[in-house]
């Protein structure tokens, strides 16, 4: 080996050395990071499924309330991971009035929970006490990547509820995607794992996450984490992501089985033939505005599945917005930070002037009362 | 700061000094070597023996870091991250040995010689043994620790049966006339041969215990016994079909090699320096993420998974037999029964949330009303 290779090698290696020890130091003593930054306020609760309302301010300026509706495989605090990358902070700011549904972790009890009871049920005693609260009659609804098919799919059954619709990285045809998750979905035994599992474990979904891109997430994403190891906030931040990333809670089996095998496997909501509750899914009686926005590098949910939506609704006001950017790039770029929020904002004001609330605002439920009333 | 917190910390202030020591001992030895090589190199020696020597200390550094680390039970995420970036740092210095070790390798190429068609020939080979056992820190000889999880997560309960299942299975390695010739081949570097272990080893299981598990069973304990001898197929089954998979990886991993050795000839004749190995770093895993999305997109990789899934969870369907029917002779609830009673307790919950409804749309039409901000409670 000549001296040059030789004397590169030592060097790496002592860097990596280095900053491994440095590694160490910095992070064997972080139990937890803060995420969630954000003031909000629990207002209601079914099971462990609980609505947050965001505090506005004094900033409010849409008559009109935003449900954020999430992916079942995430938590509440993904888009609010910390001070310079919320995209609640941003939207809040623009003068939105936000309620974020959390779907809590789902045990061995709640199995049995069926697509049914997440759109028919929860989600809709959640609209319902949203529109009570507010005095709306209709509100807004954004839903986020699985969050946004089932949002999809709770507008076109309630479409007298929404006024408008705000869909980011959410898959509606499944056929046409050319992810890894749409070329292995088709040899899923669905039937089997749920009858086995009961739930389906959050760790094995991210293993699946992982290996969709493994060498980038498994080896290179730390390597490069090793550059900044020494550089206490990058490590804060990125240990925030990390949290995020693998904070993933099981999913109810009944209702991951409909998923794959309805959805996945079958393509039924884009072909019409998608039932909830005995009732039929026609995503034509989806009337009122759309905005719909994906990543053009989304490695997860492919453009090609995204895209379609436009075609699929029946209303005759859709935005489509897409962003070169990959699935979480929607959620914590700064690009997102910087023109998804207040393209999101503007769009919803607009679209929702002149909604006149039928009734006076009732009184916010306070934190204590609300707590209280909730444990009874 | 509690005792077991202040101990830990102890260990580890400890164990920093220890590093720093050694860190000094591997700089002296390193320089040594480095001196010694430089002399060999004007005598036209090869250096590859003695250079290896302050790697393997290195090595050694590592791994006990590594069993300090896992000594302590951690938890938190702080501890959890540093894990992931230790294991990836593991990879990169893998990487960065072969980088070193390749480049002495090509040696003579880049003094500009004609080199005859063999010596191409033995380079080549050489580079893909080395790569091979480079790929082997990734995915491990045994599985690697994400194949290990998948696998676990999978079969849940059946790692601490499956400890009790090798009791079980382990007469029928000690019989396996074919395997060292199997495993020759192995360590020659044909990685196809992993699968042959399973197939050799499913049909020395059926000559030996096999026959004798499989036999039918009489008496009080038959139930049980042919529960249990279902549950043994299913373990040999998932094993079976895991060895198929990895070989996979390892034909894949093969195939990248290949790439890579192209690229790799660019470097041939370049300056050394530490940004020639990060672009080194750089093409090796953008290239294997290449090849192995082609084979995570083909159709043999998903009928594989397909397999090793549905094996794994028969497997674990047998153990929730075979436990269901332990469970029947104590006071303990089964599965089954558990499952009795979340059915029982989400069909009540529906009903009441129904009866709630309807009691509300009966109040509204009555007008009557409630302050209630929370409906469906």
């Amino acid at each position: 080996m000549s001296e040059n290779v030789m004397e590169t090698m030592i060097k790496e290696t002592a860097k990596v050395q280095q900053k491994l020890l440095k590694g160490f130091e910095n992070l064997i003593n972080i139990k937890d990071v803060e995420t969630g930054v954000t003031p909000k306020e629990l207002v209601y609760q079914e099971d462990k499924v609980q609505l947050f309302h965001y505090d506005p301010g004094s900033k409010g300026v849409c008559p009109v309330p935003l449900v954020v509706v999430y992916a079942l495989v995430n938590r509440q605090y993904m888009m609010d991971i910390q001070d310079d990358l919320s995209l609640f902070r941003k939207l809040l700011d623009h003068g939105l009035d936000l309620y974020v549904i959390d779907w809590g972790y789902p045990t061995k009890i709640d199995k049995y929970l069926t697509m049914e009871d997440y759109i028919l049920g929860y989600m809709d005693n959640i609209v319902n006490f949203v529109r009570e609260k507010t005095g709306n009659d209709k509100i807004n609804v954004l839903g986020i990547c699985q969050g946004g098919t089932l949002s999809i799919i709770y507008s076109a059954l309630f479409p007298e509820k929404v006024k408008n619709l705000v869909t980011m990285v959410a898959p509606i045809d499944f056929a046409s995607g050319d992810a890894l998750l749409n070329v292995w979905a088709p040899f899923m035994d669905v039937d089997l794992m749920v009858d086995v599992m009961g739930n389906i474990p959050g760790e094995l979904l991210n293993l699946g996450f992982l290996w969709l891109k493994p060498f980038q997430l498994i080896i290179d994403k730390y390597i490069g984490l090793l550059e900044r190891l020494d550089d206490p906030i990058a490590t804060r931040n990125f240990l925030r992501m990390e949290k995020w990333i693998f904070d993933s809670p099981d999913q109810a089996g009944e209702t991951f089985r409909k998923w794959v095998k309805e959805l996945f496997q079958e393509n039924r909501l884009c072909k019409g033939e998608f039932e909830l509750g005995g009732k039929r899914v026609d995503l034509k009686k989806i009337a009122m505005p759309v905005l719909n926005m994906f990543g053009e590098q989304d490695h997860l949910v492919s453009p090609k599945c995204s895209r379609p939506l436009s075609e699929l609704v029946g209303s005759k006001d859709v935005t489509t917005l897409p962003y070169p950017v990959g699935h979480i790039g929607m959620y914590v770029s700064s690009r997102a930070q910087k023109e998804m929020a207040p393209t999101v904002a503007r769009w919803l004001i607009e679209k929702s002037a002149g909604e006149v609330k039928k009734s006076k605002q009732k009184k916010t439920v306070s934190k204590k009362s609300s707590k209280s009333k909730l444990k009874s | 700061m509690d005792g077991t917190q202040k101990s830990w910390n102890d260990i580890m202030s400890q164990w920093m000094r220890l590093q720093e020591t050694f860190w000094k001992e591997w700089m002296t030895f390193a320089e040594k070597s480095m001196e010694s090589m430089m002399g060999m190199a004007k005598m036209g020696a090869s250096a590859g023996e003695e250079t290896a020597a302050p790697w393997k200390l290195y090595q050694n550094w590592f791994d006990s870091f590594q069993k300090v680390f896992a000594e302590k039970e951690q938890d938190g995420l702080g501890a959890t991250v540093f894990n992931r970036v230790f294991s990836a740092s593991r990879v990169y210095l893998d990487l960065l040995d072969f980088w070193s070790q390749t480049l002495s390798s090509f040696k003579e190429v880049s003094i500009g010689e004609p080199l005859s068609v063999e010596k191409i020939r033995d380079i080549r080979q050489q580079w893909i043994g080395q790569y091979q056992s480079m790929m082997e820190s990734l995915w491990g000889g045994i599985p690697s620790a994400e194949l290990r999880d998948t696998a676990k997560a999978l079969s849940s309960t059946s790692v601490a049966a499956s400890d009790f299942m090798w009791n079980f299975i382990e007469p029928s390695f000690k019989n396996m006339a074919q395997l060292p010739g199997v495993l020759e081949k192995v360590a020659k570097g044909d990685r196809g041969a992993v699968a042959d272990i399973g197939g050799i080893f499913v049909k020395n299981y059926e000559e030996t215990i096999g026959k004798a598990l499989l036999a039918p069973s009489v008496g009080y304990f038959k139930e049980f016994n042919e529960r249990l001898n279902n549950m043994i197929y299913a373990y040999i089954q998932f094993n079976t079909s895991k060895a198929a998979f990895y070989s996979l990886f390892y034909a894949t991993g093969m195939k990248a090699a290949e790439r890579v050795y192209d690229k790799f000839t660019e470097f041939v004749g370049k300056e050394v320096t530490p940004e020639t190995f990060r672009e080194f770093y750089r093409i090796w895993w953008t290239v294997n993420e290449e090849v192995y999305q082609e084979l995570f997109r083909s159709e043999e990789f998903s009928k594989l998974t397909l397999d090793v899934n549905r094996r794994g969870l028969q497997f674990r369907k047998w153990i929730d037999d075979v436990f269901e029917h332990i469970l029947k002779f104590t006071s303990l609830p089964s599965k089954k029964d558990m499952d009795e009673i979340y059915r029982s307790l989400y069909d009540l919950k529906k009903e009441v949330r129904a009866q709630k409804r309807a009691m509300k749309n009966v109040e509204k039409h009555l007008g009557v009303t409630k302050q209630e901000h929370n409906p469906s409670r």
